[in-house]
């Protein structure tokens, strides 16, 4: 009967190379929400007393959820080259803080939304589109997750919602400014934005 | 005034050739003179574009992703770049006073009224006030699905007109979503016109009105003519009735602006940008995002998964065994007869009248968490502390069992929670020292629901269920 079961398995993989990927982006994703769900569910953490813990435990999970490298380097698109690689790091850092601050206060302040996970679509060979719902009182919002494997692992590198890509939205803002102006520009400006002039 | 009807002109004259090959003519006129948002194709390719979805893009730059990702190098970057949309933004002086204007209007008028507003009228009301509302536009979402050729839509749209209108009294609830899971098909002249291959010409911000493109305001001419609201005498009124409608909806979105423009750098492109984005896919989108065959298209390889995992209308009152029991989790095991993506619109099944099917039987896996309208409270009653909104009033469970002891009630509600149902215990004090400890399901917004899984819980786990209600 075992050994039925791995020849059964051997043949699907051979027919179905991919299928071995099938299921794991969108349980990865699934996996990583359903952390913050609990986070923001958890009783003990209730309040304004609780919002502090909340975050942080949120920006742990959200550093092993995000790919932020991939995600920085594909926002610039080909601005990316023009920054050296210590301003790329330097931008890396600044997005995430920015990102972070931008949503986390939003995330915490969700209650009542539930999140339905329908499925995934294969983008290319290496990455993957988890499309999830959050079902709301007035309307249902998609959100799609966009994921990376690396090294074993499915990172999100884009975020989707309602059709607005995140790391496009932030391409145009920054191209405005690499147009005519120096990468340490929009350094400076993502410090201001962020707090850390 | 001229200008307008000049405006209308050119429309009817669009809509009137609902056939393609007609409106693309004029739209190559206007692809020619006005745009440059889409670079160098031609209407007809862009015609094909709604067939391409979102995600099909990443996919023709396939060939060279796995590059990228092995090496990080710059190949990678350039696949995220087919997928900017830009926008011509010729009169940006004008857009950039009219976004600011808007911006003051919205954070000095606008957002303080709807705010006093909606602490004046509860939520409920808020919502068949904008179900109301859309009921009403049902004529713009008609005649655009006709014109684009979605006759099926189209034939939604009049069946949730008229269900919706009579036993939704007078389109205050939805039900014909609640009831048969028909939804709405948001479409528009100017998502009609993107549909036929036209461009956006250019971006333009209107006061009060808010962001919209060339085409999209001739679109928005055409919808006005389509709404019942702009036939109300005299027309004060009308545009009253009209600020009424944007005072509620705002009282949904409260908040969104600010998050846009914390978290942008530049809010007037951010805005910009995520008009076009979002105006797009609804160009593209075939059906509701949760289905669409077009994605479906693009990649089989999830598709046994994905078809496990997408949402499943069970009909209530016919369940074959096969299919997934409501509020349960159906598991990592690929179930091959559970129905794919597609079926979310085709139960509509006229006399399973079972008001909110769907709360429960939405998605399987989810609904351990969403039992319920509100997850959240269900923890809080955990600790006897209803909170003071919403359904606090006379909240319903499901019981499945009473314990003496807190430690088997913990363990019967790990079971059934395992199981996938979204259970929690109650402590209830009884006369005597000591307490009973009851497990629960859920929090229901009528016994109804609460019912209907009592039936499900005792036929398919052959345990005893009941409700509670306290």
């Amino acid at each position: 009967m075992k050994k039925q079961g791995i020849a059964l398995t051997l043949i699907v993989l051979l027919i179905v190379p991919l299928s071995v990927y099938a299921g794991a982006p969108l349980d990865s994703v699934k996996g990583n929400i359903n952390k913050v769900l609990d986070v923001l569910r958890d009783p003990a953490l209730k309040g304004e007393s609780g919002k502090k813990t909340k975050r942080q435990k949120i920006r742990s999970i959200s550093d092993k959820m995000f790919d932020y490298s991939e995600l920085s380097r594909r926002t610039l698109g080909q601005d990316w080259k023009k920054l050296n690689p210590a301003q790329q790091n330097e931008f890396t850092d600044l997005y995430k803080s920015l990102l972070e601050d931008a949503y986390a206060d939003k995330i915490i302040n969700y209650t009542d939304e539930k999140v339905a996970f329908s499925k995934e679509n294969q983008l290319s060979e290496k990455t993957f589109e988890v499309q999830t719902t959050i079902l709301t009182k007035k309307a249902d919002i998609p959100i799609y997750y966009r994921v990376i494997q690396k090294e074993g692992e499915w990172k999100v590198y884009d975020v989707v919602i309602e059709g607005v890509s995140l790391i496009n939205n932030y391409r145009n803002q920054f191209r405005e400014i690499l147009m005519n102006k120096s990468p340490e520009v929009l350094i400076d400006t993502l410090k201001k934005k962020v707090g850390k002039a | 005034m001229k200008l307008i009807l000049m405006i209308c002109a050119i429309f009817t004259c669009l809509s009137l050739g609902s056939s393609q090959t007609f409106a693309v003519s004029p739209g190559d006129v206007l692809e020619k003179s006005l745009t440059q948002t889409e670079e160098g194709k031609t209407p007809h390719e862009q015609e094909k574009k709604p067939l391409i979805t979102d995600q099909a893009k990443p996919d023709a730059a396939k060939a060279e992703e796995p590059k990228s990702v092995a090496t990080g190098n710059n190949e990678g970057e350039e696949e995220g770049e087919g997928e900017t949309v830009k926008i011509a933004d010729p009169l940006r002086p004008w857009n950039n006073a009219m976004y600011h204007f808007n911006d003051k209007f919205y954070f000095w008028i606008l957002k303080p009224v709807a705010r006093g507003y909606s602490e004046a009228v509860p939520e409920d009301m808020r919502l068949a006030v904008s179900n109301f509302f859309s009921n009403l536009t049902m004529p713009i979402r008609f005649i655009s699905n006709l014109l684009q050729l979605k006759i099926k839509n189209a034939g939604n749209e009049l069946l949730r007109f008229v269900y919706n209108t009579t036993a939704g009294v007078g389109g205050l609830a939805d039900a014909a979503k609640l009831d048969f899971g028909i939804r709405q098909h948001d479409e528009d002249l100017g998502q009609t016109l993107g549909s036929y291959g036209i461009g956006h010409g250019f971006y333009l911000v209107w006061p009060f009105l808010g962001p919209s493109s060339l085409r999209d305001t001739i679109g928005w001419v055409g919808d006005y003519f389509l709404n019942p609201v702009s036939y109300v005498t005299p027309w004060e009124s009308g545009v009253g009735v009209k600020a009424y409608d944007e005072v509620n909806e705002t009282t949904f979105h409260i908040g969104d602006y600010e998050d846009l423009k914390k978290s942008a750098i530049d809010p007037y492109v951010s805005l910009r940008d995520a008009y076009v984005q979002y105006r797009k896919k609804k160009v593209e989108e075939t059906d509701t995002p949760a289905e669409g065959k077009s994605q479906s298209s693009i990649q089989p390889v999830g598709q046994p998964k994905s078809a496990q995992k997408s949402i499943t209308k069970l009909d209530p009152d016919q369940q074959p065994p096969e299919k997934p029991v409501p509020v349960k989790q159906s598991g990592p095991l690929p179930d091959p007869v559970q129905q794919p993506t597609e079926q979310i619109e085709s139960v509509k099944q006229p006399g399973t009248f079972f008001k909110h099917a769907e709360t429960f039987v939405k998605l399987p896996e989810l609904s351990q968490k969403q039992v319920g309208q509100k997850p959240i409270e269900k923890r809080e009653l955990l600790k006897s502390t209803i909170p003071g909104n919403h359904y606090a009033s006379n909240p319903v469970h499901v019981q499945i069992g009473v314990f003496k002891e807190r430690s088997n009630a913990e363990d019967f509600k790990e079971k059934y929670k395992k199981k996938g149902y979204d259970t929690f215990t109650l402590e209830c004090p009884t006369k005597e020292p000591g307490a009973i400890y009851r497990v629960l399901i859920g929090n229901f917004r009528n016994k109804k629901e609460a019912a209907r899984l009592a039936y499900e819980i005792r036929s398919n786990e052959k345990i005893d269920a009941i409700i509670y209600h306290e």
